[in-house]
C-alpha cells in the first residue's frame, strides 16, 4: 500500500486509546504529515555489563544453538529453552538476532565508559573513565531523526537510572562530542510531548494562537541575532538549532495516551531510584510507543541503567546484588573482592529479565494499529543491544544485537546471524536504511560512522536496495 | 582570620587605564592586557542559573522549582557553568515554553502578584510596562524597536486571552515572550569595539558576567544601577561591586557548588557498604559525609577567609553523630567543629567523603585515590593508560599481603605500569592507606602493618612523606596544587576552559596563594578583576 491514510481516519477505532481530534492539524504544513512515504520508526534499548554467552570462559546461555532461521517452536524448546533469547520466542518470526558484533575503537581506561559512546555512533571516542569519553561523531538516532522527523525535532533520549553517577548517559550524540542529555522521568517526557493534550478545542485554539504570537517574536530575535557578523560559526549553529526547535513546537498536535498508562506514568515521582527502575523502563516504553503511534517522533533511545549498570534487580522475589558486581562475579566494582556465589547464573537471569523488559516494548508496539501491516511493530526496527559482550573481561568484540520488526517490510526477519566480529557500523547502516534513511544520492546509507570502517549494509537482511 | 592586608596587596597596583572601561593592569613588566581565551558570545543559562534568574526577575518569594523538571544540563565539562556547550533543542525548548507559561501565569495571577513582579508599583501603559520588564529580563535597557514589538504584543493580549482581565493579560503575554527570548535565555555579548587587542565588555555585559559568575543569577538593582551610572566603567567602581558580590551570602552557594563539582561530592550518594564489615555505614551517613565537606569548605573559605593551605591541612573538621562514628569519636550529636588531637588527619583529603568515594565496597582504592588527586588537584596530566588494562590478579590465599604490596607487585617499579603508577599514581594513593573503604583509620591491613610512606615529585623536587597529613602538607607547599586549584576556579568563574594565554594569571594567583597564604576569596577578587574576565577575545567573525 502506498497511499498514506488520513491520520484522523487512522486514529479512529483504536481500541483502548483515548483520542482527541487534532485541532492543530489545520495549522500544520502538509509536508509535516509525509503524504507519500510510509512512516517508519526505530528505537534502541540498551542494557549494560555484557551477557552470558560463549565467551570469556562463560557457557552459552544467550543465543539459540543454531544460526539460520528461527521459529517460536525452536526458540522455546530443547537447549534453546535455557537460553535468554527464549524470552522473545513468541516474536521469533519478527526477529533478526545478530551475534558477534564488534565495537572497533580502543578501550584504554574503562570498558563501560568507552564502549557506550561507540555503540550507536560507530565512531572513535576521546578516551578516559567516568563520563569523560565523548563520541567523535553523531549517533544513528540523530541521523534517523534528521531524515524522518519534522525539522528541528530531536530524537527521544531516555535513561532509566540516576543522574549523578559514575557513568551516566552515553548513547545519543547530536554531533561530535555533543552528548544528548537523557530524560530520567517518564512523566516529564510525557508532559513535554503532550503539549496541549486533553485541553478543549477552543482552549487549544487560543493557546496555539498565543504561542504563535510569542514564537513570531522569538523567531525574529533569533534571526536578528543569527545575522550578527561577530558571532562564531558555532554560535550560529546553536542559534539555528534553537530556531528549528521553535518551529518544531508549531508542529505539535494532540493525541492522548491511554488513561491507565497516564496514571502509571504519573505515579512515578522519584524515577531515579533503584527500586522503580524496571517500572521506569516500562513507562518509557509506553511513552515511546505512544509517541510513534501519534507520530510525535520517529526515533528513540532508552539506556537501562548507568554505563556500568549498578541496579539491584529484583527477580522472582529475590533482590540481586548490584548487576555490575554480578557481571564482575565479585562484590566489587574493581578487580578484587569477595566472590558472588552462582554469579554466572545470576547474570543469566538478569539477561532474561532484560529481554522480558524488551518484550514489553514489543507488546506495546504490537498493541497499536498500523495503516500498512498488522500493527505498529511492523513499522518499526526495535533494537535491543548490550554495549559489552560478556562479564569478565567485558569484551566489546562480540556485542549482541536483536532487531524486532521488519521496518515496514524492509528487513528479512526470523533469522539468527553470526556477524563474525565485523563492526557495528554495518548494523547501524542496515537499521537506518531499513527505516528510510538514504544518502544524498538516494542510495542506501552505507557510510555511517568513522570513515576508517569498512562501508556497507547487511544485504542478506535488507529487502530494499 | 586572614589579615585584610592580603586583600589590599592583591589588588594594589590595579590602576590601569580607565579608557573604554578598565582594561590593562598598568603594572610595570605586565603585559598591557591579560589576554582572554576564546569564548562564546552566547553562553546559555544552565538550569541552576535559570531557576535563580526567574526567581529574581519575577521577585518570587521562593524558588519556583521549575528547572527541576527540565532535561538535565549535560556539557561534558568539569563544571556546569560552561554555557557555550548548552544548546536549545526541541526538548529544551518544550521545557522553556512550558515554564514560561507557568511562570507568567504565577507572576500575573492577580493584581497583588503583578505589583510584586514590578517591584511594588505597576507602570502605567504598555510601553512603561514592557520597558520595565524587558530591562530586567534582557539585563540591559531594551532598544526602541524591541519596546515597540513588545508593546504590540501587549496589545494583542486581550484578544488572545479573552477571559483574563486586560490589566493582567498584557503583562502576562509579554512575560511569556520575554522568558522565551534568546536575550533572556542566553547572555549575549555583542560588542565589537577593539581596544588593546581585545573587546571590552559593555557595562551591562560585565555586570551580567560578574553576577552569574559570583551569584549564578542576574544582577541585582545595585549592580544594574552601577552599570547605568558608569560606575562599572571605573576600576574602583568595578572592584567595589566585585567585593560586594563576593562578600554577599549568595556567594556561599557558588563556593559550595565549585567544591562540590571539583571534588565530585555527589558521588558520595552512591556509596554503599556491607553493614557487617562497616557497621558505621547507613544511608544517612552519605548526606553527613557530604555536609561535613561542605561545612568545612564554608568555614575555611568564607568564615575564616583562609587559603588553599588550610583546605589541604586544617586540623579539624565538622562532624555529626554519623560521621563521628567513622572517626571513632563519641559525644558528637549535631554538626559541629571538632579539632583533631593527633596528626592522623587534616584537610579535605582525609575526610570520608573523598576516601569513601575513592574506594571499593570493601577495600581502599589507592589507584583511584591517586589518580583523582593527580588529575583533579595537581593537574598533572597523566598520560593515557595502555590499550588493555589488565585486572589486578586475585589474592593468593597462601600468601598474606597488603593491598599496597599487591598493587606494587603488579604496577610498581620494574613492571609495565611503572611509568604512571610507581611515579604518579601509587605514591599518592598509598599516602591514604591508613584509611579504609569508609575512611576509618587503621594501623593494620590483613594483620600486616599499613605502610603509608612514599615519595612524590612536587614541582620537580622529590619529597618524602609518611602518611596523609604529611602528604597534604607537602602538597600545600607545592606550586602545582595552588595553580591547579585556581585554574579550576578560572574555568568555573569564566565558564570555559583556561587558555594558555591565561596561564600567567593563574601562576600569579598560585604564587600569592602559596607564598603569602592569600585567602581564596581575595584571589577570586583578582580573578574577576582580571582583563581576561572583563573583556573578550576579538574572535568569531568581524570584531
Amino acid at each position: 500500500m502506498t497511499t498514506r491514510l488520513s491520520r484522523r481516519l487512522l486514529l479512529k477505532g483504536v481500541g483502548g486509546v483515548t483520542l482527541s481530534f487534532p485541532a492543530l492539524e489545520s495549522l500544520l504544513p502538509r509536508a509535516a504529515w509525509g503524504q507519500a512515504a510510509r512512516k517508519r520508526f526505530a528505537i534502541f534499548v540498551r542494557a549494560g555489563n555484557g551477557i552470558v554467552q560463549n565467551s570469556g570462559g562463560d557457557p552459552e546461555r544467550f543465543w539459540p544453538e543454531m544460526t539460520g532461521p528461527v521459529t517460536t517452536a525452536a526458540m522455546s524448546s530443547g537447549a534453546n529453552a535455557t537460553r535468554a533469547t527464549t524470552e522473545l520466542s513468541s516474536y521469533a518470526s519478527q526477529l533478526v538476532l545478530i551475534k558477534n558484533v564488534r565495537l572497533q575503537f580502543p578501550r584504554n581506561a574503562c570498558g563501560h565508559a568507552e564502549a557506550l559512546p561507540q555503540l550507536l555512533t560507530a565512531a572513535n571516542h576521546t578516551g578516559g573513565t567516568s563520563n569523560s569519553p565523548r563520541a567523535r561523531g553523531p549517533s544513528i538516532d540523530w541521523r534517523i531523526a534528521q531524515s524522518n522527523n519534522a525539522a528541528g525535532t530531536a530524537p527521544l533520549t531516555f535513561m532509566a537510572g540516576p543522574r549523578q553517577t559514575y557513568i551516566a548517559e552515553g548513547l545519543s550524540w547530536s554531533a561530535s562530542e555533543m552528548r544528548t542529555p537523557a530524560e530520567r522521568s517518564p512523566l516529564n517526557a510525557f508532559m513535554r510531548l503532550t503539549g496541549l493534550a486533553s485541553a478543549p478545542p477552543e482552549v487549544q485554539r487560543l493557546v496555539v494562537e498565543r504561542r504563535k504570537s510569542v514564537n513570531d517574536f522569538v523567531r525574529e530575535q533569533l534571526r536578528e541575532l543569527s545575522g550578527k557578523a561577530q558571532l562564531s560559526a558555532d554560535d550560529k549553529r546553536r542559534l539555528a538549532l534553537h530556531l528549528d526547535a521553535v518551529r518544531d513546537t508549531e508542529l505539535r498536535m494532540t493525541c492522548d495516551l491511554d488513561p491507565m498508562q497516564v496514571t502509571q506514568v504519573r505515579a512515578i515521582t522519584s524515577p531515579e531510584g533503584n527500586d522503580v527502575r524496571p517500572e521506569v523502563v516500562r513507562r518509557f516504553m509506553d511513552v515511546a510507543a505512544w509517541a510513534f503511534h501519534c507520530q510525535l517522533n520517529s526515533v528513540a533511545t532508552l539506556q537501562v541503567g548507568e554505563g556500568n549498570d549498578q541496579t539491584q534487580y529484583e527477580i522472582g522475589g529475590t533482590r540481586y546484588p548490584r548487576f555490575h558486581w554480578i557481571s564482575h562475579r565479585i562484590n566489587s566494582d574493581g578487580s578484587s573482592g569477595e566472590p558472588i556465589p552462582n554469579a554466572v547464573e545470576l547474570h543469566h537471569q538478569v539477561d532474561r529479565f532484560q529481554l522480558r523488559l524488551f518484550k514489553y516494548l514489543l507488546d506495546r508496539l504490537a498493541s497499536y494499529p498500523s495503516a500498512y501491516g498488522p500493527n505498529l511493530l511492523d513499522d518499526c526496527a526495535a533494537v535491543w543491544v548490550n554495549d559489552l559482550g560478556n562479564g569478565p573481561p567485558h569484551s566489546a568484540d562480540n556485542t549482541p544485537w536483536i532487531i524486532a520488526g521488519s521496518a515496514g517490510g524492509a528487513l528479512r526477519t526470523g533469522v539468527h546471524l553470526d556477524h563474525q566480529r565485523r563492526t557495528n557500523n554495518l548494523v547501524l547502516n542496515t537499521i537506518a536504511s531499513a527505516v528510510g534513511v538514504r544518502k544524498a544520492d538516494g542510495s542506501l546509507l552505507n557510510d555511517f560512522g568513522d570513515p576508517s570502517l569498512p562501508q556497507g549494509v547487511l544485504s542478506n537482511v535488507l529487502t530494499v536496495t | 582570620m586572614r589579615p585584610l592586608l592580603f586583600c589590599v596587596l592583591a589588588l594594589a597596583g590595579c590602576e590601569g587605564s580607565l579608557t573604554g572601561g578598565v582594561i590593562g593592569t598598568g603594572r610595570p613588566g605586565d603585559p598591557a592586557v591579560e589576554s582572554p581565551g576564546p569564548s562564546s558570545r552566547l553562553p546559555r543559562l544552565n538550569n541552576v542559573e535559570y531557576e535563580n534568574t526567574v526567581t529574581d526577575l519575577l521577585r518570587l518569594p521562593a524558588r519556583p522549582n521549575v528547572a527541576s523538571t527540565f532535561v538535565a544540563d549535560s556539557t561534558g565539562a568539569r563544571f556546569d557553568t560552561n554555557g557555550a556547550l548548552l544548546n536549545v533543542d526541541s526538548t529544551v525548548w518544550a521545557d522553556y515554553q512550558r515554564a514560561a507559561e507557568q511562570l507568567a501565569l504565577a507572576a500575573t495571577a492577580d493584581m497583588a502578584a503583578l505589583s510584586r513582579t514590578f517591584g511594588g508599583s505597576v507602570p502605567a501603559g504598555a510601553t512603561g510596562q514592557v520597558t520595565a520588564l524587558a530591562r530586567r529580563a534582557f539585563r540591559r535597557p531594551p532598544t526602541d524597536a524591541e519596546v515597540m514589538v513588545l508593546a504590540a504584543l501587549h496589545g494583542q493580549a486581550t484578544t488572545l486571552t479573552p477571559n483574563v482581565s486586560p490589566a493582567l493579560a498584557g503583562p502576562r503575554l509579554v512575560l511569556e515572550a520575554l522568558l522565551q527570548s534568546p536575550h533572556f535565555l542566553y547572555r549575549p555579548e555583542l560588542g565589537t569595539e577593539v581596544k588593546l587587542g581585545v573587546v571590552p565588555l559593555d557595562p551591562y555585559e560585565v555586570a551580567s558576567r560578574l553576577s552569574y559568575a559570583v551569584w549564578r543569577t542576574m544582577p541585582d538593582d545595585a549592580l544594574f544601577a552601577a552599570a547605568a551610572s558608569g560606575e562599572l566603567g571605573t576600576r574602583e567602581g568595578y572592584l567595589a561591586q566585585a567585593r560586594r558580590l563576593l562578600s554577599d551570602p549568595r556567594a556561599s552557594d557558588t563556593v559550595t557548588s565549585f567544591h562540590d563539582q571539583l571534588l565530585q561530592v555527589q558521588k558520595v550518594f552512591d556509596v554503599t557498604r556491607n553493614s557487617t564489615l562497616f557497621p558505621e555505614f547507613s544511608t544517612a551517613l552519605r548526606g553527613s559525609m557530604a555536609e561535613e565537606q561542605r561545612a568545612f569548605v564554608r568555614h575555611v573559605v568564607l568564615d575564616q577567609r583562609e587559603g588553599v593551605k588550610s583546605l589541604l591541612t586544617a586540623p579539624y573538621s565538622f562532624l555529626d553523630a554519623n560521621t563521628a562514628r567513622v572517626y571513632g569519636l563519641t559525644g558528637v550529636a549535631t554538626l559541629s567543629k571538632v579539632s583533631f588531637t593527633d596528626a592522623r588527619r587534616g584537610g579535605l583529603l582525609t575526610q570520608p567523603a573523598f576516601l569513601a568515594v575513592n574506594a571499593t565496597s570493601t577495600t581502599s582504592d589507592p589507584i583511584h585515590r591517586g589518580t583523582f588527586v593527580n588529575h583533579s588537584l595537581l593537574c598533572s596530566g597523566l598520560p593515557p593508560p595502555p590499550n588493555v588494562v589488565p585486572m589486578l590478579p586475585p589474592e593468593d590465599p597462601m600468601v598474606v599481603r597488603t593491598l599496597r604490596q599487591r598493587i606494587d607487585a603488579f604496577t610498581g617499579r620494574g613492571t609495565c605500569g611503572e611509568g604512571c603508577h610507581s611515579i604518579f599514581i601509587n605514591p599518592v594513593g598509598f599516602a591514604y592507606e591508613h584509611f579504609d573503604a569508609l575512611g576509618r583509620w587503621r594501623d593494620t591491613e590483613r594483620s600486616l602493618p599499613v605502610d603509608a610512606t612514599g615519595e612524590f615529585m612536587f614541582d620537580e623536587k622529590l619529597e618524602r612523606f609518611a602518611g596523609a597529613s604529611e602528604f597534604g602538607a607537602k602538597m600545600a607547599e607545592s606550586n602545582a596544587a595552588h595553580a591547579c586549584y585556581f585554574q579550576h576556579w578560572l574555568e568555573y568563574l569564566y565558564g570555559r576552559r583556561m587558555a594558555e594565554s591565561e596561564r600567567p594569571l593563574v601562576e600569579r594567583l598560585a604564587r600569592q596563594s602559596r607564598e603569602n597564604d592569600a585567602a581564596v576569596l581575595t584571589l577570586l577578587e583578582e580573578l574577576v578583576a582580571s582583563d581576561a574576565f572583563r573583556a573578550r577575545r576579538a574572535e568569531g567573525g568581524t570584531p
